[in-house]
C-alpha cells in the first residue's frame, strides 16, 4: 500500500489533472488481478505481433533507423562506419527493394546511387529532400543533411594538405596583436 | 538525449537531457527529499532522470522494465520533483518527455514503440486523453504511429 498512501497525500495538494501532468502513479493490484492484467496485455500484444504486415515492420524499422541516426548525430565524433552512404544502404535493406528500384524511385542514375552508397560520391540537398518524401517524412531531410555536414566538418579539420595549399594562395591577411 | 522543457518562471524553453541513473545514486536522490516515492526501491529496474542541460538536480525520474518476450517496455513509475508538480510548478513537459523517451527506446529495441503502464484506476481516463494511450484490460498501452505522435510532440 506504499503507493496508495503517497497518492492519498498527493490528492490533498493536487488535482487529478495536475498529478497526471507530472507523474505516473502505478496501481497496486492483488497478485491475482496483476496476473490477469498481464495475461490480457500479453494476449493483445501477441495478437498485434501476429497481425503485423510487411508495411508495419518497415515503418518500425525505418523509425528505428531514424533514431539510430539521431543518436549518432548527437555524438561529437565522426565515424567512418556511420556515413550517409552506410545509412542509405541500411534504408534500402529495410525496404527490401533492389538498388535499381530505389534509384528509379529517387530519380537517380543507378551508378550515382551506388557511388553514394559506397562513399565514392557526396550526396546533395536535392537527394535529402527526395529521401524525406520517399520515407513519407519518417526521416526528415535535415537528418540526412546533418550526416553530410558531419562528414564535411571532419574532412575540413583533418585535411591539412588542402588547408596548407589553399592558405598559401592568400595575401594580406588581417593582423592580430600578440 | 537532449529535450526541451518550458520554464514557467522565465517563460522560455530550456534544454534538458535524459540519462540512465546508476542504482547507487537512487538513495542519494531519496535523501534530497525532492521526491515523494522511494526511488531506491526501483533499483532492480532501469531508472532514467531528466535534468537541466549541464545541471545536476533531477527534475524527474522514470522506472522502466523491459519485457523482451512480449516486445514491450513497461513504465513502472514516473515522478516529477516536488517543485515541478501543481499549478505553481517551474517546468512543463517533464513527464511527457519521459514517456516519449520510453517510446523511442521501445522503437530502438525493436518493440515497435510498444510501451505499457498500469496506472491507478482513477487516473486511467486522464492518461488516455492526455497521451493517447489505449485501454487493454486493466493496463494502458501505446505503440506504432500513436507512439510516434508522442515522440514528435515531446522529443
Amino acid at each position: 500500500m506504499k503507493h496508495d498512501n503517497i497518492f492519498k497525500e498527493l490528492r490533498k495538494k493536487y488535482t487529478l489533472d495536475e498529478i497526471v501532468d507530472s507523474m505516473l502513479v502505478p496501481a497496486e493490484l492483488s497478485e491475482a488481478k496483476e496476473n490477469q492484467a498481464n495475461a490480457e496485455l500479453r494476449a493483445y500484444r501477441m495478437k498485434i505481433l501476429a497481425g503485423m504486415t510487411d508495411e508495419d515492420r518497415i515503418i518500425s524499422d525505418v523509425l528505428r533507423l531514424r533514431f539510430q541516426i539521431e543518436n549518432y548525430l548527437s555524438e561529437k565524433e565522426f565515424n567512418n562506419e556511420n556515413t550517409f552512404g552506410k545509412y542509405l544502404a541500411e534504408y534500402i535493406r529495410i525496404l527490401n527493394r533492389t538498388r535499381r528500384e530505389i534509384a528509379d524511385n529517387l530519380a537517380l542514375h543507378y551508378t550515382k546511387l551506388s557511388r553514394i552508397i559506397n562513399d565514392k560520391e557526396e550526396p546533395n540537398i536535392e537527394l535529402c529532400y527526395r529521401l524525406e518524401r520517399h520515407s513519407s517524412e519518417l526521416i526528415r531531410s535535415d537528418i540526412w543533411w546533418r550526416l553530410i555536414i558531419k562528414k564535411q566538418a571532419y574532412i575540413l579539420l583533418e585535411d591539412e594538405k588542402t588547408k596548407l595549399a589553399e592558405q598559401r594562395k592568400v595575401k594580406n591577411p588581417i593582423k592580430l596583436r600578440a | 538525449m537532449i529535450v526541451k522543457l518550458y520554464d514557467n518562471f522565465t517563460e522560455r524553453e530550456i534544454e534538458a537531457d535524459i540519462q540512465e541513473v546508476e542504482h547507487q545514486a537512487l538513495k542519494k536522490i531519496d535523501n534530497t527529499r525532492r521526491f515523494n516515492f522511494k526511488w531506491e526501491e526501483e533499483g532492480q529496474h532501469e531508472v532514467y532522470l531528466i535534468r537541466e542541460l549541464n545541471g545536476s538536480l533531477p527534475l524527474g525520474l522514470m522506472s522502466l522494465q523491459g519485457i523482451p518476450n512480449e516486445y514491450r517496455l513497461h513504465i513502472n513509475l514516473i515522478e516529477s520533483s516536488k517543485e515541478n508538480v501543481g499549478k505553481d510548478k517551474r517546468y512543463e513537459r517533464v513527464a511527457g518527455c519521459l514517456i516519449a523517451f520510453a517510446a523511442r527506446l521501445a522503437f530502438e529495441r525493436k518493440y515497435d514503440g510498444f510501451i505499457s503502464l498500469t496506472p491507478k484506476s482513477e487516473l486511467i481516463e486522464l492518461y488516455v486523453a492526455k497521451y493517447g494511450f489505449k485501454k487493454i484490460g486493466r493496463q494502458l498501452a501505446i505503440f506504432g504511429p500513436d507512439a510516434l505522435k508522442i515522440i514528435d510532440k515531446y522529443l
